[in-house]
């Protein structure tokens, strides 16, 4: 995972301090100020969720908060746009999880 | 929470910031409302401060001064929160705002609006475009440039348009490696057309040449009459098709290529924003050569709705020069309705504007002429390929609905669900519409008859909670009429 | 445009396209004539509930009890699926006097032959685990209602109807009708004339400015009806659910009341649809006003805390044509000859299917199985007249 992580991430960010957040329980290294999808990409996870019917995998789109392709649940609240919600120490962030009510 | 303004900028964009200071500048009390953290949108899309970055770039610096010139007036700044629908107010003048976001006030009542929406990228829907690894191009300039991530190890750029060179140097400077840049127009000799125009812009003239010696010092291949055809893989991309086209981009038979990619960039240019438009219910037409559907204006850029002003690429792609200039007209354009500024100094701020504007329009208007949306963009779909990706619709759905005699793009809606999902259907209008008018085109179907979607609030799927807090207890307001509702729980 | 039919139909909601496709298998020769597209007005913006919704049961009561027994081989006879399926309904009372109006009701449906009961708020959640019963003292329930998909429904009509040679024409709407010795010859339109003897008007909120174009004052007043549409999630409703206070305002002989009441349901596609508030209005309008939202979101949440976080898609406005006695309007016109009106019906989805079959029966013969007297158009002009 961390390997992962340095691979992806430029080295301009990679000297700024890491914070950790938890991704479908495993902890995952973040940068203050990057998004949730950023921080899932840059550890190499890209299924953020799966479709509706078809049950398939998706991940990040347009990017910019428009296609509503990159949901996740975050502290519990479902179908948040990871690519539009910034990280926070302590995160938990769960992937493919359906609501429950 | 509500707050009373003359005037609100949605988008901090270059259309909405310069809107928002030419008209603060003259005394317009003026909000202006972002989704994103900080103002700039997509164009100047800033790294979060968190991660402190020096800012190099001609655009950077651009986007720099604007802010600086944004903060100097009193403009009321309001970041992070949604615009999820206007509302027109029943009676008198004026319109209510609904934002969402955890330091917004809930409304915001104005007299004037100008919005000043952007663009997202136009979808084309090839085989395996939902895979994790498919992205647009605006999806990598952000991850890359602004987020400092590299969305894959190896990529392949593909669509048309100029975006697609930015988007190329960006994932090189970011250690992507490319497989190639695959433009589906072919650019010579019909650009030759174009360069007097092209010579009166030197300062994006030397962008593009950077980008192309780049791509050449790195030994990336720019292949221009070539056109994404599938993506592939299980749980996301592992490789990529990619073909020859016609110029109207139908891929030709025995010219396909396979390339391993992890990721798939496409830009098939921009789309206006169009939702809040449509759904204070502006005339729209339709201007292919500016992205689709954009809403009516008239010189001094008003929507068919008084007091609703539209400005920059959400109102017909122009790129960065058209939008900061059409920003500040619609700016000065409230400040002469709202009776701030008028007479001879109205005249003269609005004479320094337009013949600049002129020009930056037929600079615009020259990237729609040299890569107009291609007919053959619908022929990428098979029977299987979905078109809507929020609501899981596929090509097959949806020429089945034709099939049983569905003509417009909202009886196919009514029918298949498609653009009933979460992106309230942003991402699937153009595949869709693109799909029926080659069904019928035939039988005389046209982007008009074709039609678009129709958009209702919220703009974006919120929670019912959100809703019961924003409302009914607010305040009307000042000098606004109650709007005829009657609530049992209020006798 | 110049063309001749046998019949026209103005309206391609429900009630419409039920029409349309039941006159096309009686073999005339049919256009149907929308100012919008096909299911445009309140047949765009509805649950598609199966539900008997009429305030008054003495009158409606044959009706709806022939037009339930059409569903059985609906799907059968469209030759489609159309999203029926079976659901039960609970109305909710909140306080004494809904409880005796639900018990007179309860006596009605009795007779009528439906099955229903009153079940007691602590039962509440064997029906319906998710109601809050707190603010409830029970409901009133039916056990065998339903539902359709509205926009599945109106097309499978049209589709076979257009295989039988209906002709649609949308975008087009009805500027005069042509009217020589008290018989109709034709109707005029936006996109010009059509000549025809006879005419259906299945109009909804739009029949009162026909009857304008008539010299008529109908007395089919609307409201605007709001809804929300919430995110698609997996089955968790039983029962479609609603509250008793529709009920009160009417029993009161209030039935112009205006305001917000429950109305839940999920769809088979798994959205919530949620409402729903009613708003007065003399202007036609989509645009959903601003506290519509606020007011659903608050009522939906005082009977379903859990919905709190459930995400609203998209929201509706749409006129709902009603009457004054709350009896639909379905007969020939007196005075006009080969002019019939069908609409403003209450539970408008039972009666889609029987109207169809009965505004048929009217056009090729005259005369109709099921006894219209009650429901005859300009009824309260005979009587003050």
């Amino acid at each position: 995972m961390r390997s992962k992580r340095s691979k992806a991430t430029l080295p301009d960010v990679q000297h700024r301090r890491p914070i950790q957040i938890h991704v479908d329980g495993r902890p995952v290294e973040a940068y203050e100020g990057e998004t949730v999808a950023a921080a899932l990409l840059a550890a190499g996870i890209r299924t953020f969720r799966l479709s509706r019917k078809n049950k398939e995998p998706r991940g990040i789109f347009c990017g910019m908060g428009v296609c509503f392709e990159c949901l996740v649940t975050i502290d519990g609240v479902h179908d948040l746009q990871a690519c539009l919600t910034g990280v926070a120490e302590g995160m938990q962030v769960e992937t493919c999880r359906e609501l429950g009510l | 929470m509500s707050e009373t303004f003359e005037l609100a900028v949605i988008g901090a964009g270059p259309a909405g910031m310069e809107a928002a200071i030419a008209a603060s500048e003259k005394g317009v009390r003026t909000v202006i409302i972002d989704g994103l953290p900080r103002e700039g949108g997509q164009y100047y899309r800033k790294p979060p401060a968190a991660l402190a970055l020096p800012r190099t770039t001609g655009v950077e610096r651009e986007g720099s001064l604007l802010s600086e010139r944004l903060a100097g007036t009193r403009a009321v700044q309001i970041f992070n929160a949604l615009a999820w629908g206007v509302f027109k107010n029943e009676e008198g003048e004026g319109y209510s705002v609904g934002l969402y976001g955890s330091d917004a006030p809930k409304w915001v009542h104005v007299r004037t609006l100008v919005i000043a929406s952007g663009a997202y990228d136009t979808s084309v829907a090839f085989p395996g475009w939902t895979l994790p690894g498919v992205i647009t191009s605006g999806a990598a300039l952000i991850l890359a440039k602004s987020q400092r991530v590299a969305p894959g190890q190896r990529a392949l750029v593909a669509g048309s348009g100029p975006l697609l060179l930015p988007a190329a140097a960006c994932l090189i400077k970011a250690g992507v490696e490319l497989a190639g840049v695959y433009e589906s127009t072919r650019l010579f000799p019909k650009g030759i057309r174009y360069a007097p125009i092209l010579l009166g812009q030197w300062q994006r003239m030397r962008e593009a040449v950077q980008y192309l010696s780049l791509l050449a010092r790195t030994r990336v291949p720019y292949r221009t009459g070539w056109s994404i055809l599938e993506a592939r893989g299980s749980e996301q991309v592992e490789e990529a098709l990619v073909a020859k086209v016609d110029p109207s981009g139908v891929p030709l038979e025995g010219s396909v290529r396979t390339e391993r990619v992890d990721t798939v960039v496409c830009g098939f240019g921009l789309t206006p924003n169009t939702g809040l438009a449509r759904m204070i219910g502006c005339k729209m037409e339709y201007q292919p050569n500016k992205g689709g559907w954009v809403p009516l204006r008239d010189p001094m850029l008003e929507t068919s709705q008084r007091g609703v002003y539209a400005a920059g690429d959400g109102a017909g792609i122009g790129g960065a020069e058209c939008a900061r200039l059409e920003g500040r007209l619609a700016g000065t354009a409230v400040a002469v309705r709202t009776g701030h500024l008028g007479g001879a100094e109205a005249v003269r701020a609005l004479g320094r504007i337009t013949p600049r504007l002129a020009r930056a329009r037929r600079y615009g208007e020259m990237f729609g002429e040299l890569f107009p949306p291609k007919p053959g963009w619908s022929s990428l779909g098979r029977a299987e390929t979905l078109l809507c990706r929020c609501e899981d619709v596929s090509l097959k759905d949806i020429r089945a609905a034709i099939a049983d005699g569905a003509r417009t793009i909202g009886e196919v809606k009514m029918i298949t669900r498609v653009g009933m999902g979460n992106c309230q259907g942003r991402m699937c209008e153009r595949p869709v519409a693109g799909a029926i008018l080659q069904a019928l085109g035939p039988q005389g179907a046209s982007p008009d008859s074709v039609g678009m979607y129709s958009i209702r609030p919220p703009l974006y799927p919120l929670p019912i909670g959100f809703f019961a807090e924003a409302g009914p207890d607010e305040p009307e307001p000042a000098g606004g009429a109650p709007d005829g509702f009657l609530s049992k729980t209020d006798t | 445009m110049g063309s001749t039919f046998d019949v026209i139909v103005v309206g391609g909601g429900y009630i419409g396209s039920s029409v349309a496709c039941h006159l096309s298998r009686a073999g005339l020769r049919t256009a149907l004539l929308d100012q919008g597209g096909f299911a445009a007005g309140a047949s765009r913006a509805n649950f598609g509930n199966i539900q008997i919704q009429d305030l008054e049961l003495n009158k409606s009561f044959d009706m709806i009890r022939t037009a339930s027994t059409r569903f059985e081989k609906l799907e059968a006879e469209l030759d489609r699926k159309v999203g029926l399926r079976r659901l039960g309904s609970l109305l909710l009372i909140e306080n004494e006097q809904q409880w005796k109006l639900m018990e007179t009701r309860l006596e009605a449906l009795h007779l009528g032959g439906i099955p229903s009961e009153l079940v007691a708020a602590r039962r509440l959640g064997e029906l319906e685990p998710l109601i809050d019963p707190s603010p409830l003292l029970g409901a009133l329930y039916h056990a065998r209602e339903g539902q359709v998909d509205p926009f599945l429904l109106i097309n499978a009509y049209l589709v076979q109807a257009r295989r039988r040679g209906l002709q649609e024409f949308y975008f087009t709407e009805v500027t005069g009708f042509s009217v020589h010795g008290g018989r109709l010859q034709g109707v005029l339109t936006s996109q010009g004339r059509f000549s025809t003897a006879q005419v259906v008007l299945c109009t909804g909120a739009h029949t009162r400015r026909l009857g304008m174009l008539l010299g008529r004052e109908w007395d089919i007043p609307y409201v605007l009806g709001q809804a929300m549409v919430t995110e698609p999630i997996r089955p968790i409703l039983h029962n479609h659910i609603s509250s008793a206070s529709f009920f009160e305002q009417a029993g009161a002989g209030n039935a112009e009341t205006i305001g917000v009441g429950l109305a839940v349901s999920q769809s088979h596609q798994g959205q919530m649809l949620l409402g729903e508030a009613l708003v007065a209005a003399d202007a036609f309008q989509r645009q959903v006003p601003r506290r519509a939202l606020g007011v659903m979101a608050e009522c939906v949440l005082r009977h379903f805390p859990s919905f709190c976080s459930l995400r609203v898609q998209r929201s509706w406005s749409a006129p709902v044509a009603y009457t004054s006695d709350s009896c639909p309007w379905l007969g020939p016109v007196q005075g006009i000859e080969g002019l019939l009106i069908a609409t403003a019906f209450r539970s408008t989805v039972i009666v889609t299917p029987l109207i169809g079959e009965t505004v048929a029966q009217l056009v090729t013969s005259g005369k109709c199985d099921l006894i219209i007297d009650d429901f005859l158009p300009e009824r309260n002009r005979g009587h003050a007249q």
